[in-house]
Formats: C-alpha cells, structure tokens, sequence
C-alpha cells in the first residue's frame, strides 16, 4: 500500500499547490481559449471548411494547453530542489511517475472540460448527443498524452534548451494517439457510435497501455543521476 | 541495527564526462561522530555528499551507510539518511505544515500530525505551521528543512553548506539546532566554508581539494586559527 | 572490419545501378519513373535496420551502463536519419512523374516522415544536450519509445488513409527479373549502411579517446604531486 499512499501524497501536492496558485489551470484554460479564437479569424466561421477540421481544432486545443501543464509539472520540482526531496524518499521511482502523470492527466482533464462548452459554442458543433463518446476519446487522449509527456517533461527539463525541447520530441510519437483521438472525434460528433469507431479506439487503448508500462519502467534512468 | 562504522567508503571515484570530480576516496564515520569536511569550490565535496545520499552513482568504489550499500540497498539507505543542502527542497506554495504532512506521507510514517507538530515545536516553528512556506525568512526555511530531514528519525545526517545566507543570529540558533541532533547520538556529516562553527560542532575536519583527501584530524586542540592557517597552505599548494 | 564492408559497399554500389536500370525490365505503366523504386525501397529497409539497431543499442546502454552503447545507438541515428532523408526525397521524385503530386499521404511514405521527426530529435536532443551521460540516458529513452511507437504509427496512419481511397493501386507481384534487382540493390544498399555506420563507431571512438587523453593531460598539468 506504500506506492498507492506515495502516489496519492503527490497527487495531492500537486492539486493543492494549484489551487493556491492557479498558476497552470488559468494559464492552460487560458490558452485554449486563445487557440480555438484565433483558428475562427483563420477559417471563415460556418463554413464547410470549418466543420471539417473542428475536430482537429478541438485536440490541437487540447495538445498545446496540456503541453503547458506538462512543462510547468517539473519546473515547480526544480525550484528549490524539491526533485531531490522526492528521490530522496524511499519511495518507488515509478509512484513519482504516477503521481506526476495522474497530476497532469486531472489537470488536463479540467482544462478540457471547461474548454468544450467553448468549442461547442464558437464552433457551432452540437457536441451534447455525443457527450458520453466524446468523453472517452478524451479520455484516452488525455491518458496516452499525460503517459509519454511525463516521462519527456522530466527529460526536458534537464536538458539545456529546457521546454524549447518538449514539443519536438513528443509530438511525432503522439501521432497515433492524436489521430486516433481527431478522427474518433469527427466520427462521433457526426453521429457514429463507438463501435463505429472501434479501429481507432484499440489504437487509442494499446497507445496508452504500452505507453503507460514503458514510461514507469523508463522514468527510473531518466530522473538518476 | 547492523554492526559497523556508520559510513564506510572505499576507493570512490566519480567522472562526469571528462571531469573527474573524486580521484579515489575512502571515507570511515564511526556512529555519532561529527565530521566537517571543507575545501575550495570543485573539490568534489558536494559530489561526495550526492554519493552517500543515494543521489549520485559513483563510477567506481563502494560506500556503505548504515551497513546497507548505496546501489543495491538504495531504499533502505534512504530511509536511515536525513540531507540538508544549501536548497531547501521545501514547496513554498504550501504551509510549513503541509510541507512536513507531505514528506511524512512519502515516508510512510504514523502519528502524522502529532509527530509534525513536534518537529516544528523542536525547530522553534510551532506558532508558523500554517502560514506559507515561501513567506519565511532564509533562517526560518532552513530550520523548516531540518524538521523536514529528521522527520522519520534518520540516524544520518548529511549536510550540504546549511550555513550559506544565514545571519549571525541565525546561524548560532542552526548550530544550536546540531548540536542537539548530534547530542542524540546522530552521525553527521558537515560540508561548509564556515570554519568557526565547522569546527566548534565537529569531532573531525577533513579538507578535500580536487577529489582527495589532502588533510584529515581530530578536532582536539585544533583553533579557527590553526585551521584555517592548513586550509590555505594546501589550497595554495595547487 | 570497416575495411571489409567498404569494398563491399563499394563493389555493391557499382553493380547495383546495373541491375537497377538495365538488368530489370522496364514497367509497362510508370515506365523508367518506376526504376526508382530500386533506390526507394533499399534506402527504406536499411533505415528501418539502422532504428532498430538504435533500439537495442539503446537497451543494452540502459542495461549494462558502458559507454559503447550509446556510441552505436548514437552512430546508427545519424546513418538511419540519412537513409531515411533519402526515402523521403525519391518519395516525391517517384510521386511527381507518376500522380502529379510532389507527396502522396500514403501509409508507409507517412510512417517514414513521422520516423524521420522521431529521429531528427534524436540527434537535436544529442546536439543541444551535450554529451553528458544523463543525456546519453536521455537519448536512450527516446530511442526505446520511439521504436516501440513504429506499428502503432504505422497502424494508424494505415487506417486513416484507409478511409479515403487511395489515389494509386499498387501492382501486387513482381517479375523475377526485378525481384532479382531488387534484392541486388538491397544487400548493396545494406552494405553501404554497415560501412558507413562501422565508420561513424570508429571515429566516435577515435572521438572519446582524444576526450579522455585530454582530460588526462589537464589533470597532470594542474596537480603536481602524483
């Protein structure tokens, strides 16, 4: 019961450090918002082009916000060293990684439920009848994503071009996930159920289970000196 | 409790790319000693540290802590070492209290907050255990990492410079603070540039100057003078 | 070793233009824009081996912990990153006579772009981190999670272009004579990466020596007693 305490004792850091600071949550939401305007100034609103690439909108929205959760998730460790306080505890190298990852997955999960309201009104896209879908997929997105990110937000931030680096390194192996993630979003908003889908959810679940595994075993060499 | 010097190091070296930080040191503490080791900047002194608190992997030589080995024994080392560095690995968003909850959790300890509430009260913090950590004055965040450190009652201590940015009055209550720590019969062991305090709380000086021992005595009969008369002979010599 | 491989390599690349172009019929519908393909498919195998050899350099490094691991992962990078440049350039070369179209989103020439951006960070991460063991682990990690990433980009990248039909219909089976081209070509071009990616361990070796002999003459210029 050790590693699940340890895990709830970060996750909890976390969540209260955030809420004295809002510091990630206001400057995630924030963001969004900004992307999911600036793509209506770029597209002409109501137009076909429009509800075609909504979708891609959607999860572009959500990539760069929790990019942003992401980096800021070790930054706050490297001030006043608390990373070593962490790997000075005997405690399982893959409980920090957990308790990191769930952090920013609940994070990124609260940035994206206020973000959708938002896309459903901007974008004119009627996301209610296919709500329950819609949850899953970002679901999955959001737990592929917070898997792989984690692991290279701790890598990032160790090196010398710090979170310059992230983006280059995540976003080619997210690929599979975020495909899956835009295209079951396009499918379902327009009225597909989820096993109409099926395809792209397996990819989605086997993203996240090999990412899930590979990262807890990895973070160990990436946080040692 | 195993059988034992409290430290034991042999023929450690460390490489970092092309630097070699530690050339070959041995290193024995015995249970409750106090040692201060000193030297210029780049001796290796803090690599040495990082060594014995799990942190660092040496690239060759053993170390033992408290009988167990730091590469293959790393989490039983941990949960005997308390370290204290010239950062103070405290989350200034949350409360001194909220601070201590936290690591006491990573540490599996019970009795929460009855045994927080006493480490702040023994650091003279028991009145701030609510307020903001990052509000603290340098001397305050430091006692605070001393509750934190000793909160799962390490029998280790390793500390890293604790004396930088303290002003008189807090310096002399930190010293106050070890010499009690040490008064329990803890193993520590002291990195600093302070002479005058390194030596008053020490058993032995040790003075490391690029990766090796170069001086090692009992502090008996040994003055701030004396002392700091050896420290420039040898960081001159190079 | 690199010797060996060089002269074969070497011998290789002579022939195999022959096969390529005179050897193997011409096809009856792409005509000679189809000859590259010759080059194409080689240079996609190979860079395929060298992420792979990447991997298990990779794991190994994160294993055993010695230096030479992370020298070869580093070494099969660079020479897997330039075979796969070249995919990436005859893709469009072959496309334009053929579709009028410089890109095809198909599902293999896409898998190598996104490969091609996996690994480019790889060496970026190698440039802008140092060489400092942790971001030699660093590296490692990335050329783990990157490799295991290849079917599940494949994968999906196959069902996406799936969805829509595809622009071309490739011709399943290949005459013999071809097939023999192609299998010329390939242990040519197979060739050519091991003598290239021999070379470049060699030289990082070369490379670490010179390193350590550095450091050993600044530490006996800076302590005078031994």
């Amino acid at each position: 019961m050790g590693f699940w305490a340890q895990v709830g004792a970060i996750l909890w850091k976390d969540i209260v450090v955030e809420l004295r600071t809002k510091e990630r949550l206001s400057s995630m939401f924030f963001f969004a918002l900004l992307v999911i305007v600036i793509f209506n100034f770029v597209f002409e609103p109501g137009s076909e082009a429009m509800r075609e690439i909504a979708p891609g909108i959607l999860w572009v929205t959500f990539t760069f916000a929790g990019l942003l959760g992401l980096t800021r998730s070790f930054t706050m460790e490297r001030e006043n060293g608390c990373l070593s306080g962490l790997l000075l505890c005997p405690a399982d190298r893959g409980a920090i990684f957990v308790g990191k990852a769930l952090g920013n997955a609940v994070f990124m999960v609260v940035v994206e439920a206020v973000a959708l309201p938002f896309f459903g009104v901007f974008m004119n896209v009627a996301v209610l009848p296919a709500l329950g879908r819609l949850l899953i997929l970002m679901a999955l997105g959001t737990v592929g994503f917070s898997a792989v990110g984690t692991l290279f937000a701790a890598m990032s931030a160790n090196t010398k071009m710090r979170e310059v680096m992230l983006p280059l390194l995540l976003f080619p192996i997210l690929v599979p996930i975020l495909l899956a993630a835009v295209k079951g979003t396009e499918a379902v908003l327009a009225g597909e159920g989820l096993g109409g889908v099926s395809g792209w959810v397996k990819i989605a679940v086997a993203f996240c289970a090999l990412f899930t595994a590979a990262s807890i075993l990895l973070f160990d060499y990436v946080v040692e000196e | 409790m195993r059988e034992g010097p409290a430290i034991e190091a042999v023929g450690v070296t460390k490489t970092f790319g092309g630097t070699r930080a530690l050339r070959g040191v041995d290193l024995r503490v015995e249970r409750g000693d106090f040692l201060s080791i000193f030297g210029p900047n780049g001796a290796g002194k803090s690599t040495l540290l990082g060594i014995l608190a799990t942190l660092v992997r040496p690239t060759s030589g053993s170390v033992r802590v408290e009988g167990w080995d730091v590469r293959e024994d790393a989490h039983q080392v941990r949960g005997k070492i308390g370290v204290i560095s010239h950062q103070t690995l405290i989350y200034d968003d949350l409360t001194a209290y909220e601070n201590l909850c936290f690591y006491g959790r990573m540490y599996g300890l019970r009795d929460l907050g009855g045994r927080v509430e006493r480490a702040l009260a023994q650091v003279g913090l028991a009145g701030r255990g609510h307020d903001r950590a990052g509000g603290f004055s340098r001397g305050m965040k430091q006692r605070l990492s001393i509750a934190r450190s000793t909160l799962h009652a390490p029998s280790v201590l390793l500390l890293d410079e604790p004396f930088t940015g303290l002003d008189p009055s807090a310096s002399d209550m930190l010293s106050g603070l070890l010499g009690a720590l040490k008064g329990e019969g803890r193993t520590v062991v002291m990195i600093t540039h302070d002479i005058a305090h390194g030596l008053d709380l020490a058993d032995r000086v040790a003075l490391l100057v690029q990766g090796r021992w170069v001086y090692q005595q009992a502090t008996k009969g040994l003055d701030p003078a004396q002392l700091k008369a050896i420290y420039e002979q040898h960081v001159q010599a190079v | 070793m690199s010797t060996i491989l060089g002269i074969l390599a070497l011998a290789g690349m002579l022939v195999a233009p022959y096969f390529a172009l005179i050897y193997a019929s011409v096809e009856k519908e792409q005509k000679l824009a189809q000859k590259i393909f010759y080059f194409h498919v080689p240079s996609a195998w190979v860079s395929f081996l060298g992420f792979f050899i990447v991997f298990v350099a990779s794991v190994l490094y994160l294993w055993k912990k010695e230096r030479i691991y992370d020298l070869w992962a580093s070494a099969a990078a660079e020479v897997g990153v330039l075979f796969c440049t070249l995919v990436l350039l005859t893709g469009p070369i072959w496309a334009k006579p053929i579709w009028n179209a410089w890109w095809v989103w198909d599902a293999r020439l896409t898998t190598t772009l996104v490969l091609w951006l996996i690994y480019v960070a790889y060496l970026m991460l190698r440039s802008y981190g140092g060489d400092a063991a942790q971001n030699a682990k660093f590296r490692a990690v990335l050329g783990i999670v990157g490799f295991l990433d290849v079917p599940l980009i494949y994968e999906s990248v196959n069902i996406w272009r799936t969805l829509h039909p595809p622009q071309l219909i490739r011709k399943g089976g290949l005459q013999a004579d071809m097939f023999e081209a192609l299998m010329v070509c390939l242990t040519a071009f197979t060739a050519l990466f091991l003598a290239l990616l021999f070379q470049r361990v060699s030289l990082a070796r070369a490379e670490e020596e010179l390193a350590t002999i550095r450091a050993d003459l600044q530490e006996r210029e800076t302590s005078p007693t031994p």
